[in-house]
């Protein structure tokens, strides 16, 4: 297993606490978190990140319980670990797309290696766009440049965070396949964190969170 | 990319703020260095310019007066004195050197000085070209002059370059140019005191109405305890008849005398000796322009005041910057966080933001700086001879103190904001999108 939780409470200020189901995934594994606004994906999407530490239960990150190290040291398994994908795509917007998809590595302290970054771009449709800034590109160009970001360091764990709530169907659709294809390709396991339903049918394994901390299925 | 890198990004991203916070850091520095090295350059210059005068004496007047108009030529002095004055301080058993000056003439503008040699080795001169005046109506001229050797003229009375008194009757010709010294001898035309003295033997007004628009107008100054009745010459009577005599009388007399004493203790009791033993003035220019340096070190210290204040106001500016443009980035920099980089790393960011903010707006403004007092230096006359304009292109350790003081208050203005973006609470940022 890449990551594993359990038992997972959060408590946060006079909040109800936060009950979240134990999950396991395994490499290549491709799963969806569905549940409504304010029921707790994003905060569990930061437990499982090393980002907030939970008020009860453990998150083991490749059999390494992963709170049992320093904060530094998260940051850095996190970079190296994990890719994200946000709703907001917060592209840098003095930086130009090939700067932007560095980030990932910059930030992870890791070496690129020759050609990725190339390669990269042009499976995605953005190889004559490196230079360019994000206002300079459209939308879709945009989403695309955040995923290249996320996939850069073939993470062992996409995870993706309300990635299709704005977007019409066609769009859904084309998002969801460039995930699902770029997490296949990298051999990384794929996490959506979602209140979107059109996206059950593409998912074998869905797990649902009820709204405020309530039941799991 | 490291935390310089993003600095630069973030900076770039918000052209207007950044210029803002630059501009007042530039103003501000700016301000300060040119108040302090124009403060030193003319301290300096005040001293270099009375090196080995102890003492000056001349006509009773202000003692302010006859140390600006003697020693730094920036003034007109109150009248002259006689030749057995000169005689008898030479021979005072306290004094080692006593220089007379002549005052009076000028010739477009720059002052002639009729003196001895002794009067050019004060100042260490060095001939560009030529010699010393050695004959009667030689002359020699300062490097700021821009007159030529072998050049004939014709001196002016008074210290206007218009003056229509002019003193045709015998013509000055250039005998030596100086080198530049830094000192008033640049801007002076030196010639034999005899010289002087018999351009003014005899001397004749064709025409008084000219003369009544002369420069050594008396009322031109205003010195409250100028002394009206200085010996020989009335220096508010404008009659052009005593204006005359006066001038005849310059015939016979000097202007005044610089003496270098034998002694330090020779240098505290000779100025009282001479008050109150004769009717000359004796005055202490170092004591003078400490004086002066502390009158205006009032407007010295609203001008720094002011400095501070633009110093001040950077560093707000710089800080309402950084918090308004962390509070519309703050989920670009949760974003870093979650690709991997650390609370510190954040933290250096911001801190890298403002350091290079402040940094490059003081660079700036230390060389704005030294460039204004140069222009300044070469182009307000008061300046000129007293400050050394190439002083201002230097750089100084001042200029070191000062930029760690720009840094200091970039470090200072973005901590706040940089320990809020390192302690930013990421999975509640992340929670509220």
């Amino acid at each position: 297993m890449i990551l594993t939780s359990k038992s997972i409470v959060v408590r946060r200020g006079d909040a109800p606490s936060l009950h979240f189901p134990d999950l396991s995934i395994s490499p290549g594994a491709q799963l969806l978190l569905l549940g409504p606004s304010g029921s707790g994906k994003t905060t569990l999407l930061s437990v499982l990140a090393g980002l907030l530490p939970p008020s009860e239960g453990d998150v083991l990150l490749e059999q390494q319980n992963f709170y049992a190290q320093s904060s530094v040291a998260r940051d850095s398994i996190r970079g190296k670990t994990f890719g994200f994908i946000f709703q907001t795509l917060h592209l840098l917007p003095s930086l130009t797309l090939s700067q932007n998809v560095m980030l990932a590595a910059d930030m992870a302290k890791v070496d690129v290696e020759p050609g990725r970054l190339e390669d990269l771009l042009a499976k995605l449709g953005l190889a004559d766009k490196a230079n360019r800034k994000p206002a300079a590109l459209s939308q879709g160009e945009q989403q695309r440049v955040a995923i290249a970001r996320a996939v850069l360091l073939r993470p062992k764990l996409l995870i993706a965070d309300e990635p299709t709530s704005a977007l019409d169907d066609a769009n859904t659709e084309a998002v969801v396949t460039l995930l699902q294809d770029q997490a296949a390709e990298t051999g990384a396991a794929l996490m959506i964190a979602t209140h979107d339903a059109r996206l059950l049918d593409r998912f074998d394994t869905v797990v649902t969170l009820m709204t405020k901390g309530g039941p799991v299925s | 990319m490291n935390a310089v890198s993003l600095a630069v990004a973030a900076i770039r991203a918000r052209p207007l703020q950044s210029a803002l916070c630059v501009l007042s850091a530039t103003l501000g520095s700016a301000l300060l260095v040119l108040i302090f090295l124009l403060s030193q350059t003319i301290a300096s210059g005040f001293l270099r310019n009375a090196e080995g005068i102890d003492i000056v004496a001349g006509a009773k007047s202000s003692p302010l007066q006859l140390v600006l108009s003697s020693v730094y030529h920036a003034d007109v002095p109150a009248g002259n004195i006689e030749m057995s004055d000169y005689l008898a301080l030479q021979k005072n058993r306290h004094v080692r050197q006593a220089i007379p000056l002549a005052l009076g003439d000028n010739y477009q503008g720059w002052r002639m000085v009729g003196s001895t040699p002794d009067y050019l080795q004060l100042y260490q001169a060095e001939f560009a070209q030529g010699r010393v005046f050695e004959h009667p109506f030689e002359a020699v001229v300062g490097a700021a002059t821009g007159m030529k050797m072998g050049e004939s003229f014709a001196a002016r009375h008074g210290f206007a370059a218009d003056s229509d008194d002019i003193h045709d009757a015998y013509l000055y010709t250039v005998s030596g140019v100086l080198k530049p010294t830094g000192t008033v001898l640049d801007r002076l035309i030196v010639t034999s005191v005899e010289s002087v003295q018999t351009l003014h033997s005899g001397h004749h007004h064709g025409d008084h109405d000219a003369h009544e628009e002369d420069d050594h107008d008396h009322e031109a100054h205003d010195h409250d305890d100028h002394d009206h009745d200085t010996k020989g010459h009335d220096a508010h009577d404008h009659d052009a008849h005593d204006d005359d005599a006066a001038e005849e009388a310059l015939g016979h007399q000097v202007t005044a005398v610089l003496i270098k004493t034998r002694s330090p203790i020779d240098r505290m009791n000779l100025p009282r000796e001479i008050n109150q033993s004769s009717n000359l003035l004796a005055a202490v220019p170092s004591l003078e322009m400490a004086r002066l340096t502390k009158s205006l070190g009032i407007g010295k210290t609203l001008i720094l005041a002011l400095g501070a204040g633009f110093i001040a106001l950077s560093a707000l500016i710089l800080l309402a910057s950084l918090a308004s443009s962390l509070a519309a980035r703050r989920y670009d920099l949760a974003v870093l966080r979650v690709l991997g980089a650390s609370p510190g790393k954040l933290l250096l960011t911001v801190l890298a933001e403002g350091v290079l903010l402040s940094g490059v707006g003081t660079v700036i403004g230390l060389g704005i700086g030294h460039g204004v007092g140069y222009i300044a230096a070469l182009n307000i006359d008061t300046l000129q001879g007293i400050v050394l304009p190439s002083t201002f292109l230097q750089v100084h350790v001042l200029d070191g103190v000062f930029l760690i003081l720009g840094l200091m208050i970039g470090v200072i203005a973005s901590l706040i904001p940089a320990i809020s973006a390192a302690r930013t609470d990421i999975a509640a940022l992340l929670a509220k999108g």
